[in-house]
C-alpha cells in the first residue's frame, strides 16, 4: 500500500472534506457544531475506513498473489494479521492523528478532544479488524464495496455507538472509563477471531 | 535486615501511606503483599532452574556426541524409507507379522499422489465423477480436455485452493507443493527480483541475490532483474513466477498451462528444467495444450480416463 500514495491519501482526503463541509451545509454556530461534532467525526471516520476496505486484499487477489500466500507454507493466520496492522497504519493512524485538528475545527473542548483521539486509538484498529472479514469475504467479486459495508456495518454499529458516547462524555467533563473498558473487550475480541474468520473468508474467495 | 525479611516484615512497609483502610487492615495487605512477592521470588528460581538445567544437559549431550561424532573414522549410512502418516503412526501399532504381510510397495515405495473417487461439482454441472489415479515419484501427469472440462478445478483442488469434493487425495510428501497457475503472481509494484525474492521467501527458501539473476535469465529476463513488474508483459510477469522452478523447487510442481505466454526458447528451457525435476524423483501435474514429451515418464489424464 505504501507504493500507490492514492491508496492511502484517498480515505484522509474523503475524512477530511465531509467534516469540513458540516459547518457550511449546516450551521458554523459554535453551539450546533460542538453538539454533532463527536458524531459527524466518527461518521466520516467509519466512512472513510469503509471506503480503503475493499482494497485490502483486492490487489492480491487480482495478482494472483493471494494464492501464493495461502499455498506457502507460511501460517495465513500471520498474514492477515500483518495486512491488518498495515492496513491500520495506512489508513486509522492518520486519521487518529488529524482528529484532533478537525475536532478543534467543530469547537470540540480539551477533554473532548482527548476522549476523541482516545476513541480512535482503540476503536480504529477494530474497524480495520472487522473490515477485513468482509473484505476476505467479497474479494473474488467484481462490485464488492457495497456488499462490504452491508456485511459489516453491522458489526460496525456498537463501535459508533460506543465512541460517540465516549466523546460526547468527555465533551461534557464526565468519565468515559466505562466506554473505553468496553471498546477495550471489543478490541480484544476482535483481536483473537478476526483474523480466524478472514482467513476463513479467504478460502471461500480462492475456492470461487 | 536483608531485603528478604523486609518483604514479610509489614513495619517496613509504613512508607506506604493506607490512608483508606484502618491499621489493622493494612497490616494484614501489607503481610499478603509480602508473601505474594516471595512466593514470586521462590517460584522464578524454580522456574529457571527448571528451564536452566535441562538446557545445560542438553548442550553438554550435545557437545559430547559431536565429539564422540568427530573420533569416528566412517560415518554408518542409513537409508531410512520415506515418513509419512502411515509409517509415523500405523507401524508402531502393527505386529510384525502384520508388516511383513503388507506389501512393502505399499508401505516404502507409495505413490507421490494417490487420487481415489474424486468428484466434483461446480455451478450445478458435473466436471468429473470418480475420478482415480496415482502419480509415482518420477513421474509427470499432462491433464487435458476441452476448455470447461474442470482442467484447472482439478489442479485446484489438488493444491487445496478448492475444498467442495467428493473422494480422498493421498499425498506421499509433507512439503507444500509449488503451484503456478494462470494469474502471474507477482507485484506490480515490485520489481523482478523483488518479487523472485518475495516468492522464494514464501516458499520458505533464501537464495542470494546471484541466484535469482541466475534464475530470471534461464527464462529469458536477463536484463529486467530491476524492472518493476507493472511494466512488463504478461508473459513476462508469468516467467518471473516460472523463475522459482530454478530455484531448488519442492518435490511436487503443479503448473497450469506454463508454456503459454513463453517463446521456443524458454519452453526448451522449461521443458529441460522439468526432465531434471522427475529424474530428481519429483512429480509434476500440468495442463497444457502443448504436447510434452519426457521419454516414457509422461501419463496423460483425459478428464474420464487415464492412458
Amino acid at each position: 500500500m505504501a507504493r500507490n500514495p492514492a491508496d492511502m491519501m484517498n480515505p484522509l482526503v474523503f475524512f477530511v472534506i465531509v467534516i469540513s463541509l458540516f459547518p457550511l451545509g449546516i450551521s458554523p454556530s459554535e453551539e450546533v457544531l460542538s453538539e454533532i461534532a463527536p458524531g459527524v467525526i466518527w461518521v466520516a471516520a467509519l466512512l472513510a475506513t469503509l471506503l480503503s476496505m475493499e482494497m485490502m486484499f483486492k490487489g492480491d487477489f487480482d495478482d494472483g498473489s493471494l494464492e501464493q500466500m495461502t499455498l506457502s507454507g507460511e501460517s495465513l493466520y500471520l498474514i492477515v494479521v500483518g495486512k491488518m496492522i498495515s492496513h491500520w497504519i495506512m489508513s486509522g493512524l492518520p486519521l487518529t492523528l488529524m482528529s484532533p485538528l478537525l475536532g478543534m475545527m467543530l469547537f470540540v473542548n480539551n477533554t473532548g478532544l482527548e476522549a476523541l483521539l482516545l476513541s480512535l486509538c482503540v476503536a480504529t484498529p477494530i474497524l480495520s479488524l472487522l473490515g477485513a472479514i468482509g473484505a476476505s469475504l467479497t474479494v473474488g467479486l467484481k462490485k464488492g464495496g457495497v456488499l462490504i459495508s452491508i456485511l459489516i456495518l453491522p458489526l460496525y454499529v456498537p463501535v459508533l455507538i460506543l465512541s460517540t458516547a465516549m466523546v460526547h462524555t468527555g465533551v461534557v467533563d464526565g468519565s468515559y472509563q466505562g466506554h473505553m473498558l468496553w471498546l477495550g473487550a471489543i478490541l480484544m475480541l476482535s483481536l483473537g477471531f478476526a483474523p480466524l474468520a478472514t482467513c476463513a473468508g479467504i478460502r471461500i474467495s480462492l475456492s470461487q | 535486615m536483608g531485603w528478604l525479611d523486609s518483604c514479610v516484615d509489614p513495619d517496613s512497609w509504613s512508607w506506604i501511606n493506607w490512608p483508606v483502610l484502618s491499621s489493622r487492615a493494612s497490616s494484614v495487605c501489607c503481610r499478603g503483599a509480602s508473601l505474594v512477592i516471595w512466593a514470586n521470588w521462590v517460584s522464578s528460581w524454580v522456574v529457571g532452574a527448571g528451564f536452566v538445567i535441562p538446557l545445560a544437559v542438553g548442550a553438554l549431550a550435545d557437545v559430547g556426541g559431536a565429539l564422540a561424532a568427530a573420533s569416528m573414522t566412517e560415518v554408518p549410512v542409513v537409508e531410512e524409507p520415506a515418513e509419512g502418516f502411515w509409517e509415523r503412526i500405523c507401524i508402531p501399532v502393527l505386529s510384525a507379522e502384520t508388516r511383513a504381510t503388507l506389501t512393502s510397495n505399499y508401505l516404502y515405495n507409495r505413490p507421490m499422489l494417490r487420487v481415489d473417487k474424486l468428484t466434483c461439482e461446480r455451478e450445478q454441472r458435473l466436471l468429473f465423477e470418480n475420478l482415480s489415479f496415482s502419480v509415482e515419484p518420477g513421474e509427470l501427469l499432462r491433464v487435458e480436455g476441452g476448455n470447461g472440462t474442470g482442467k484447472t478445478t482439478l489442479l485446484r483442488i489438488l493444491c487445496g485452493l478448492y475444498e467442495d469434493f467428493e473422494g480422498d487425495i493421498d499425498w506421499g510428501t509433507e512439503h507444500y507443493p509449488l503451484y503456478i497457475g494462470h494469474k502471474p503472481g507477482v507485484k506490480d509494484q515490485l520489481t523482478a527480483i523483488e518479487n523472485l525474492a518475495w516468492l522464494n521467501r514464501l516458499g520458505g527458501k533464501e537464495q542470494d541475490t546471484l541466484a535469482l539473476a541466475r534464475a530470471l535469465g534461464q527464462v529469458n529476463l536477463h536484463g529486467f532483474e530491476e524492472v518493476l513488474c507493472g511494466s512488463m508483459s504478461e508473459g513476462q510477469r508469468k516467467r518471473v513466477n516460472l523463475a522459482r522452478l530454478f530455484l531448488s523447487p519442492p518435490e511436487v510442481l503443479i503448473l497450469d498451462e506454463p508454456f503459454s505466454a513463453i517463446d521456443v526458447t524458454g519452453v526448451q528451457q522449461l521443458e529441460q528444467t522439468m526432465s531434471q525435476h522427475l529424474e530428481a524423483g519429483g512429480i509434476i501435474v500440468l495442463t497444457s495444450h502443448q504436447a510434452v514429451n519426457f521419454e516414457g515418464r509422461v501419463r496423460t489424464l483425459k478428464l474420464g480416463g487415464i492412458t
